[in-house]
């Protein structure tokens, strides 16, 4: 009996000792503590990094600095499951985690800015700590350094330029042009940029005073820089040279600017109302504001921009209503005229055909209900313009109204209601679920949309996922690819398997991908799926009913 | 009749020579500037400047010259008058010739002047960089670098900001352009791997505008003894170069032409502060919230990422800040709604104790009113200011249509300098008060007793020329300072003037009173305000009384 006792005693305590440290403000028995030891060290020379900032998510967090060979230990650690960071400017903390651990290496975000992945910082490593605990090392990757001098043609510097940094990015599964660094040239024309991830980057030089000398501003010939230059010498990014830069790596470039003619545009603006100031602005022809302003003068409503270099642009007046135009200079221009005009106002009509919930009654769609889906148009047809348009309700018993200037737009639609889908989205006869929407500036058709309620089902198991990963799936309708969905599934599956669940899918064929990890994967680019489609599952989804799939996961690696 | 003719002939023969000898209209003289721009290092002629002259009495009409290889420009066809030289050129600053300061020697062009063959010493123009590093002599990144300049000339001592700038990845930071004068540096940064801990979890009180507090209302409650502080829980104080923490001593920075001057400083960091604040006697329906601030220099604060969260009523936690003396900014919510900000004063120290703080330390009440020393109707527009002698902090008070005005919120008990400012062409001549010493500009506030003050402003304003004198001789360049009697408590009625080609020099808009005149050589380094300064030169000084508008001319000896 009392041998018995002992043994339950003895593996009662031994439960407790494997069950996970929970947050508890007194000591639980088992006061067992343990160390953590371990080294950062830089990923390219693989030599100690002095004064990282490493964390231990333990109880109370810990953090201390390695030293000045990069070891560090904690001590006083209760066993279970800690996540630890390592972190310190200068360094980005990405690849691959070697963790010399009996546990499974934890992976963080891969990322190679060529094509344009990035990493998220401070997610650290799971770690178990007991008695088994070996230790860890971190590897971090030495941010990449740009340094630049900028002269004129007579090899004097140029200061107070300003130097952009863009590189592609990925976010939401899309390309998109961002600005990494922006920096002033100092006195000497010199500039640095740092803290870049290994990447391919792009470096301009923008919207530079107009030339420094009073012979320069001698009204009779005006002489001025111009207002973009990309590296090494070319007027646009499409005719750029990128540069690459590897972890750790300098990279040192010149850039040499000739004062050349510059002109002024000047003309009148139409359609504002007479106390109305105009914000006239010079763009590119992809867009983007070449920080040039002109002057608007509201009493006759003139305007007129000095300083133009020959080139084409675009040239902006926006006040209360916009209006835009193509501007070829090559010489003083005069008697251009911009004639701001209102959006086109495209009606929106809803159609709701729930057959099933009597809640998604279209009448309790409305002004005092919202509006039931959401329409963003992106404009897609300049480059630079990142004009973003939601739906607008103005009056209370018309429908919501998309309100665009004339162009050529990627449209986003979604429901907002669960379980139900959108089964079309017309614009006379373009079918928005599949194609770009095209606005004039002629009088519109509304865009028709039809909701309905009697979507799929889709149970998805993934093999090969990882206990306490999240995958990340990926649901690709046939019919209208550009419609994807994709669902986070947690990592807490027995045997192997993860189970997610999708519901209100849009009868039809699908493929299916499950991916360990998306966030840096160009996935609304039909090409970069296809590479995985040997891997993909196909599913038929009925109106109605819930189908199963099975879906290997798919690892993407460097 | 043959002496008739004869006599004829002489008178016109006479008459014609008169004709011819006759002077035609001459044009009127014109003068000529010319000379040659040299590095003021160098002593080398500087090519590419752009030399301009333009009349003193219209600035803005000028004409340039470009200066060749041989560095020389050359002006003629100028009407007698005074011009001024200006010089540009990459590389160097655009001056004015001789420049110190705001003043320079103007060119006097005329009959027995010569403004032929000008040195004009270019000064090339100096800059201040460099490295801020830690404790571990690593490079600081995005630290705050506040460039502050001495005092302009005719101010009180004021340290002003001249640049500022933050620091790249390798913890340089870089000021150009800068003119050979005094500078301070001040960084202001946190350490990068700081961990924050508030001691207390911070309750924060959520009231509503009806003052109903959704958390009950209990004692402070207790640290947490069990949260071990983190040796991370460290900050930077605002730190001066060559590396000192009061600014005080900051090590002031004079580069000469054409210096590039290297200032490195390092941070140390300190524990941050975990100080809990009462704030005296609050009312229980009354809660706070605010913000601390800190003087860096002159009368520039440095914004701080401290915490300031009230954890019960009338009790606040602020963490986050290194240890120092610091502004408190307190708002004050309860029922009614907001209430204005209370401001005061605190020393903030490291540990858990409570310091206290006095909400409302009774200001004085200071109003006053601001008339002519005329018949004429009191000013509409203008302001009364009050600088603290101490803080150097400046209290304001615009006056009303009736020439009245009050400082809001009063002012603390302190030595003051009153100035009136922005009143149309005139001058604070006479200060009276009551409930405070006067002592020329100067009001000394002992007591809570509220001050009544009446500004009186003069427009008889006078005018002082003349002309700088060694050895009988003018001399252009000179410094000339009009020294006020009691200089100590009349700092705004010093006027200072640098003689031009011709010796010559003005000093307007004096108020009425006893002056010296002082020419001093190579005095443009001088504390000119300070009387132990001044003593040695003051005795050789030339002494006038100005009266009400009057205009005096004097000769003055250089020493």
């Amino acid at each position: 009996m009392g041998s018995r006792v002992f043994l339950l005693a003895v593996l009662w305590l031994a439960a407790s000792a494997w069950s996970p440290a929970q947050i508890a403000l007194s000591n639980s028995s088992g006061t067992e503590t343990y160390k953590l030891q371990g080294e950062v060290v830089n990923s390219i020379t693989g030599e100690g990094i002095p004064y990282v900032l490493v964390t231990v998510s333990s109880e109370n967090k810990q953090a201390l600095l390695t030293g000045t060979d990069g070891h560090f230990e904690f001590a006083g650690l209760r066993a279970g499951r800690v996540t630890v960071t390592a972190s310190k400017p200068g360094f980005f903390e990405d690849g691959e985690q070697k963790i010399s651990n009996t546990n499974k290496p934890g992976r963080i975000f891969v990322s190679d800015r060529s094509n344009g992945r990035y990493a998220m910082k401070g997610l650290g490593v799971s770690i178990e700590i007991g008695p088994d605990t070996v230790p860890v090392t971190f590897k971090l990757m030495p941010e990449g350094i740009i340094t630049g001098h900028i002269e004129d043609s007579g090899g004097e510097p140029i200061e107070r330029a300003f130097i952009r940094v863009e590189a592609i990015v990925i976010s939401d599964g899309r390309k998109l042009w961002t600005q990494m660094a922006g920096i002033t040239s100092r006195e000497d024309g010199t500039f640095r940029i740092a803290n870049l991830h290994p990447g391919r980057y792009y470096v301009s030089v923008h919207s530079l005073t107009r030339g420094r000398t009073l012979e320069d501003v001698n009204a009779a010939n005006p002489v001025g820089y111009p207002l973009s230059v990309y590296y090494p010498a070319a007027p646009d990014r499409a005719s750029a040279a990128p540069i690459d830069i590897a972890a750790g790596q300098r990279v040192e470039i010149q850039f040499a600017l000739k004062l050349q003619p510059v002109f002024k545009v000047s003309g009148n603006v139409s359609g504002q109302s007479n106390v109305q100031s105009v914000n006239i602005r010079l763009l590119s022809s992809t867009g983007e504001d070449l920080g040039l302003p002109g002057r608007f003068y509201p009493a006759d409503g003139r305007f007129e921009i000095q300083g133009v270099p020959a080139g084409n642009y675009r040239l902006e007046a926006r006040g209360d209503n916009r209006g835009e135009l193509p501007l070829h200079v090559s010489g003083t221009l005069n008697g251009v005229h911009v004639v701001l005009r209102p959006k086109t106002s495209i009606p929106v009509i809803i159609r709701n055909e729930a057959t099933r919930a009597p809640e998604m009654k279209l009448e309790n769609f409305g002004p005092h209900h919202g509006i039931p889906i959401s329409l963003m148009a992106h404009r897609s047809d300049l480059e630079h313009d990142f004009t973003s348009t939601g739906l607008e309700q103005h009056s209370d018993d018309g429908p919501p109204a998309l309100n665009v200037e004339p162009g050529k737009y990627a449209v986003d639609l979604s429901v907002l209601y669960g379980g139900v889908y959108v089964q079309s989205a017309r614009y006379g006869d373009i079918d928005l679920l599949r194609e770009e929407l095209i606005v004039q500036p002629a009088a519109p058709r509304p865009i028709e949309v039809v909701l309905r309620d009697d979507g799929a089902n889709l149970q998805i198991k993934i093999a090969g996922a990882e206990r306490n990963a999240t995958s990340s799936v990926v649901v690709v309708p046939e019919a209208a690819p550009n419609q994807l969905k994709v669902a986070h599934v947690g990592g807490d599956g027995e045997g192997g398997f993860v189970m997610g669940f999708i519901n209100g899918l849009a009868p039809g064929d699908y493929k299916v991908f499950a991916f360990d990890s998306i966030e840096t994967m160009e996935f609304r680019n039909p090409e970069v799926l296809k590479q995985y489609n040997a891997k993909a599952a196909q599913v038929s989804l009925t109106s109605g009913m819930t189908s199963n799939v099975s879906v290997e996961l798919i690892h993407t690696s460097q | 009749m043959m002496r008739f003719f004869s006599l004829t002939l002489v008178f016109v023969l006479f008459a014609a020579a008169l004709a011819t000898g006759q002077p035609q209209a001459k044009p009127p003289a014109t003068f000529e500037i010319s000379g040659t721009a040299v590095d003021s290092l160098t002593g080398q002629p500087l090519t590419g400047v752009h030399v301009a002259v333009a009349q003193v009495t219209a600035r803005n009409n000028f004409r340039i010259v470009v200066t060749g290889e041989d560095g020389k420009f050359f002006f003629d066809g100028l009407a007698r008058g005074k011009y001024a030289l200006t010089a540009q050129r990459i590389g160097y600053l655009t001056q004015s010739f001789d420049q110190h300061g705001q003043y320079s020697t103007s060119i006097a062009v005329g009959p027995g002047q010569d403004a032929r063959g000008l040195i004009f010493r270019v000064r090339p123009q100096a800059s201040i960089s460099g490295q801020v590093v830690d404790e571990h002599n690593e490079p600081v990144r995005n630290a705050r670098v506040i460039l502050f300049q001495q005092s302009a000339p005719g101010e009180p001592e004021r340290q002003a900001v001249r640049g500022r700038t933050t620091t790249d990845d390798e913890g340089v930071f870089y000021f150009a352009h800068l003119f050979p004068e005094k500078y301070f540096i001040a960084v202001e940064a946190e350490p990068w791997y700081a961990q924050r801990q508030p001691i207390n979890f911070a309750r924060t009180i959520y009231a509503d505008s009806f003052g109903n507090r959704s958390v009950p209302q209990d004692s402070p409650p207790q640290p947490r003894e069990d949260v071990p502080k983190s040796p991370l829980d460290v900050a930077y104080p605002v730190t001066y170069y060559p590396g000192v923490t009061d600014p005080a001593s900051a090590g002031s920075i004079a580069v000469t032409a054409g210096e590039k001057f290297t200032a490195d400083i390092v941070l140390q960091p300190v524990p941050a502060i975990h100080s809990r604040i009462t704030v005296a006697g609050p009312d229980s329906k009354q809660h706070f919230s605010g913000d601390l601030r800190q003087r860096v220099m002159g009368d520039t604060f440095g914004g701080f990422s401290a915490s300031v969260i009230e954890i019960s009523p009338g009790v606040l936690e602020v963490s986050g800040a290194p240890p120092g003396h610091y502004e408190l900014n307190l708002n004050t919510y309860d029922e009614t709604g907001n209430h204005p900000a209370i401001k005061g004063e605190i020393d903030l120290a490291d540990g858990t104790e409570a310091g206290s703080f006095q909400v409302g330390a009774a200001p004085v009440a200071l109003t006053g009113a601001v008339k002519f020393d005329t018949d004429e109707d009191p000013p509409t527009r203008g302001s009364i200011v009050l600088r603290n002698r101490k803080s150097g902090e400046a209290s304001v008070g615009n006056i009303s249509d009736h020439g009245e005005f009050e400082i809001q919120g009063g002012v603390q008990p302190g030595s003051y300098d009153v100035t009136a400012s922005a009143f149309n062409q005139s001058l604070l001549s006479e200060l009276i008060a009551t409930g405070a010493k006067v002592t020329g500009h100067s009001l000394e506030i002992k007591d809570n007793t509220p001050v009544k003050l009446t500004a009186v402003l003069t427009r008889g304003l006078g005018q002082v020329t003349g002309v700088a004198l060694r050895d009988d001789k003018p001399v252009a360049g000179i410094m000339i300072v009009l020294v006020p009697e009691d200089p100590l408590h009349h700092a705004q009625l010093f006027r200072r003037d640098q003689s031009d080609s011709d010796g010559t020099f003005t000093l307007p808009s004096v108020v009425p009173g006893k002056y010296t005149v002082l020419a001093i050589a190579d005095g443009w380094e001088l504390d000119y305000r300070s009387p132990d300064v001044l003593k040695p030169y003051m005795a050789h000084g030339t002494p006038i009384q100005v009266e009400d508008k009057g205009k005096y001319e004097v000769k003055v000896n250089i020493q």
